[in-house]
């Protein structure tokens, strides 16, 4: 069975205001909101409305031929049900198909798992809550944010459940091993891994509209062709972030117009089916065991996570904001606990990462130098722990004054 | 190759970042085989004359005759100007008055005239601006040199002289502009003139960077095939070689610079007041002169802070250096600022640094904390981050001083010697 595996990131951040120090101890509101609302509409117009809208149509002509999966982090479903709740309806008419899996990941888009497991647990557990609340299906099967994975997350994810994981073809851990295979965890053995295949993947996502690569334009045809040419590919897995649809990659690009031709071209050319994570998982056996001892993504040219701890200053507030876990746990206040983990999103990492600065180059999103968001996230996490200390404080008094009063 | 430069300051009789440019420049230049003639108005004696031979205007024997030419060529018998304006006031008192301050011609053709120069920026400068020019054709008269390069509008006149009397090319080389002194609604239209005429003569114009270079072409229309940036170096020589380390107790937040409208010390006390406000075991000092020096005292005594605020006057390169090695931030909060290398040597000496984004500094050193210079709030953001948080101040420092491997006086001298090649050619 030859398989094209389809995954697309769905993932919006949450944007934080200018949180001066002198804004430490007095106000706890740390968001954009306005600029959350419009990035969400923005995005919503260009990409998620029309591409949901493309896809569904896709759907109802091939039916069962054409599934794919969606990552949705459960921030983006917030943002969703929040601001623009006619799009979160799109994505559920879409997911209620049943053509599209949805993959479980953790609920902040972070990488707890570096740090702490059972943080980890906690947002995906919390993330499969969301996704049955809203979409009434329970995932099987994971994609971690930005593909992050590594031999111990297969472990986690083993028991607590999964089938399969997607993760990053990262030529260094797969070496001569082709990337279109079922390969399994080497421990967990049950764990069955999907690598991205990042030549194809990237052609869509990177390269698409890059009018000096010499695959220029790339169309549905080309793209067939491309995927036959190595006799061995079984399963294809092309992996992107669904904004290079309409987002980054503008309708006049051509982008929605490749996909459309996409199906119908595939099943003309190739013996290719659409099939979704799970699907594949059911009905292949592993080739064998992939061992990855240290975190692959698919981020960067390093294919690691040194995007968001490459630098001193990126260490240095993850190590901070994890060192509140336990405080954080303890007092168990529901909005500090939003706020702490919130700030997990490798988002607030990124923005400290130096590569934009040294190019000249900045996130157009979010023009601010790494040192400006690290002051901001650091500022942000100081007045994160004086609450703590306020509550642990207040709790302190009035159970000593109950104590005093139970004596008398 | 000779190189006739005229300049306002040589070490060690310096007040701000020309003299330590043109020194660095003159040195590097001569390391790579450059014979230089350095003119300063007046000579102290105590000059550094390893790297370069410094002339005196004030010891050179000016000819009746080219007084007599000097004043036919530009029309009338002299031009005697009052003016408040003083770009580099400082309240020294070094800084005497010039004792004549007109240009007699009289006597015989073949007799000689002394002028007398105070080489500082009192309110004579624009009739020792004239003066230095009659001296500069004598100069050019009497020396032999294939190249004029002159360091900023007090010395521009005497190179379009020397260059009209030898036929030589001129450089201009602007290290700050009367945009930058004065602001452009303000500006004292007699310095602005001298300015562009000087960068018009010109056969080629160094400015200091590409910031300054935008000043040029958007104020002073010059051409921007004219204009070559060529960034300022650094003296790769650490405080702590120089200097013992000062014993401190309390956190110091230091603005260095004239207390003038360019340097912005307004915002600097706004930002000192938003910290102070949060925190009460924070220091700031302003270390210089200026204009607004009364203006920057009633201000922080309004505020309430004059027991965390203090004033220091202008300090000699040792106290300076005392007070650098005490900083745990350096602030320059300039509204315009060409260049900027004090905040260099802030960082030479592992201080990090807060600037505006008006200066040319930022262009070379990518990893510092940049806020627009209105902007109190980023600027006392930046200062409160790196009091507190270790981790940022060590990585800002280290990250800067990668970026200040590429600056040297060896490359803008490097960059210099093949413009003077371009031009000879």
């Amino acid at each position: 069975m030859n398989a094209i595996c389809l995954n697309f990131k769905v993932h919006q951040p949450y944007y934080y205001k200018k949180y001066h120090f002198f804004d430490i101890g007095v106000t706890h509101d740390y968001y954009d909101h306005s600029r959350n609302e419009e990035m969400i509409r923005r995005v919503s117009r260009s990409c998620y409305i029309p591409t949901n809208n493309m896809l569904l149509k896709l759907i109802e002509r091939y039916g069962d031929k054409l599934s794919f999966s969606m990552t949705i982090s459960g921030t983006t479903m917030e943002m969703l049900e929040n601001y623009a709740p006619e799009v979160l309806k799109s994505f559920q008419t879409l997911v209620s198909t049943g053509s599209v899996e949805l993959m479980s990941t953790p609920y902040y888009h972070s990488m707890a798992m570096v740090k702490s497991s059972d943080e980890f647990k906690c947002q995906v557990t919390q993330h499969q809550k969301k996704t049955k609340e809203l979409f009434g299906v329970s995932c099987r099967n994971f994609a971690n944010t930005d593909l992050i994975y590594a031999d111990y997350l297969g472990i986690i994810l083993s028991e607590m459940g999964f089938r399969g994981v997607v993760t990053e073809g990262a030529k260094y851990v797969l070496g001569w091993r082709s990337p279109n295979y079922v390969y399994s965890n080497p421990i967990a053995r049950n764990l069955k891994i999907l690598f991205r295949n990042q030549q194809l993947s990237d052609d869509i996502s990177l390269r698409f509209s890059n009018s000096y690569w010499a695959g220029y334009p790339l169309t549905a045809e080309k793209f067939s062709d491309w995927l036959c040419r190595d006799p061995n590919h079984k399963c294809v897995t092309i992996a992107m972030d669904y904004k290079v649809i309409g987002y980054y990659m503008e309708r006049s690009s051509g982008i929605f117009g490749f996909f459309e031709n996409l199906p119908q071209t595939i099943f003309r050319n190739t013996d290719f089916k659409f099939l979704s994570p799970n699907t594949i998982f059911s009905h292949s056996d592993a080739v064998a065991p992939v061992y990855i001892p240290n975190e692959i993504s698919w981020m960067s040219a390093e294919r690691d996570i040194s995007p968001w701890l490459g630098n001193e200053l990126q260490k240095d507030f993850f190590r901070k904001l994890y060192r509140l876990e336990e405080a954080v746990k303890r007092i168990n206040e529901p909005k500090i606990l939003e706020d702490w983990r919130r700030l997990q999103s490798v988002d607030n990492l990124f923005d400290m990462n130096f590569r934009w600065l040294n190019e000249h180059q900045f996130d157009v999103d979010n023009p601010q130098s790494p040192y400006e968001a690290y002051i901001n996230n650091m500022n942000i996490l100081n007045d994160l722990e004086m609450r703590l200390q306020q509550i642990r404080f207040s709790r302190m008094v009035i159970r000593n004054k109950l104590k005093n009063t139970v004596e008398v | 190759m000779t190189v006739l430069m005229f300049g306002w300051e040589f070490p060690p009789h310096i007040t701000g970042g020309l003299g330590t440019a043109c020194f660095g420049l003159t040195k590097s230049l001569f390391l790579r085989g450059m014979d230089i003639i350095f003119v300063v108005p007046k000579l102290f004696g105590d000059e550094n004359t390893e790297v370069a031979r410094v002339v005196g205007a004030d010891n050179v024997a000016v000819k009746i005759d080219s007084i007599k030419q000097f004043s036919q060529s530009i029309n009338s018998k002299y031009i005697e100007i009052n003016s408040k304006l003083v770009p580099y006031q400082t309240d020294e008192e070094y800084f005497r008055l010039a004792n004549s301050s007109t240009v007699s011609v009289e006597g015989n053709v073949d007799e000689n005239k002394y002028f007398s120069f105070s080489a500082g920026y009192g309110k004579d400068l624009y009739s020792e601006v004239e003066r230095y020019a009659i001296v500069a054709s004598q100069i050019a008269r009497d020396f032999e040199f294939d190249i004029i390069h002159c360091h900023d509008w007090l010395t521009y006149k005497s190179g379009i002289e020397a260059k009209k009397i030898s036929r030589k090319p001129l450089v201009v080389h602007v290290h700050a502009t009367e945009i930058d002194r004065s602001g452009y609604n303000n500006i004292n239209s007699l310095v602005f003139e001298i300015e562009k005429k000087g960068m018009d003569e010109a056969d080629k114009i160094v400015c200091v960077s590409q910031y300054t270079k935008d000043i040029l072409v958007k104020y002073y229309h010059q051409d921007a095939s004219k204009i070559a940036v060529v960034h300022n170096g650094i003296d790769k020589e650490p405080l702590a070689t120089k200097h013992a380390k000062v014993k401190k107790t309390a956190k110091l937040v230091t603005f260095l610079g004239r207390i003038t409208h360019q340097k912005g010390p307004e915002y600097f006390v706004d930002a000192a007041a938003k910290i102070l406000a949060k925190d009460r075991d924070v220091h700031f000092v302003m270390v210089g002169s200026g204009d607004l020096y009364n203006k920057m005292v009633e201000k922080v005594a309004e505020q309430g802070l004059a027991d965390r605020f203090h004033f220091t006057g202008f300090l000699n390169q040792a106290d300076v250096n005392k007070i650098l090695s005490a900083t745990d931030v350096y602030v320059m909060p300039s509204v315009s600022e060409p260049f900027g290398i004090s905040a260099l040597e802030a960082l030479e000496n592992d201080v990090p640094i807060v600037i505006s984004k008006q200066t040319g500094v930022g262009e070379v050193v990518n990893n510092a904390l940049k806020a627009n210079f209105w902007d109190t709030d980023s600027i006392a953001d930046s200062i409160y981050a790196l009091l507190n948080y270790k981790t940022l101040k060590n990585t800002m420092v280290k990250e800067c001083r990668r970026d200040l491997e590429h600056l040297s006086w060896e490359a803008a001298a490097s960059k210099l010697e093949n413009l003077y090649n371009q031009l000879l050619s």
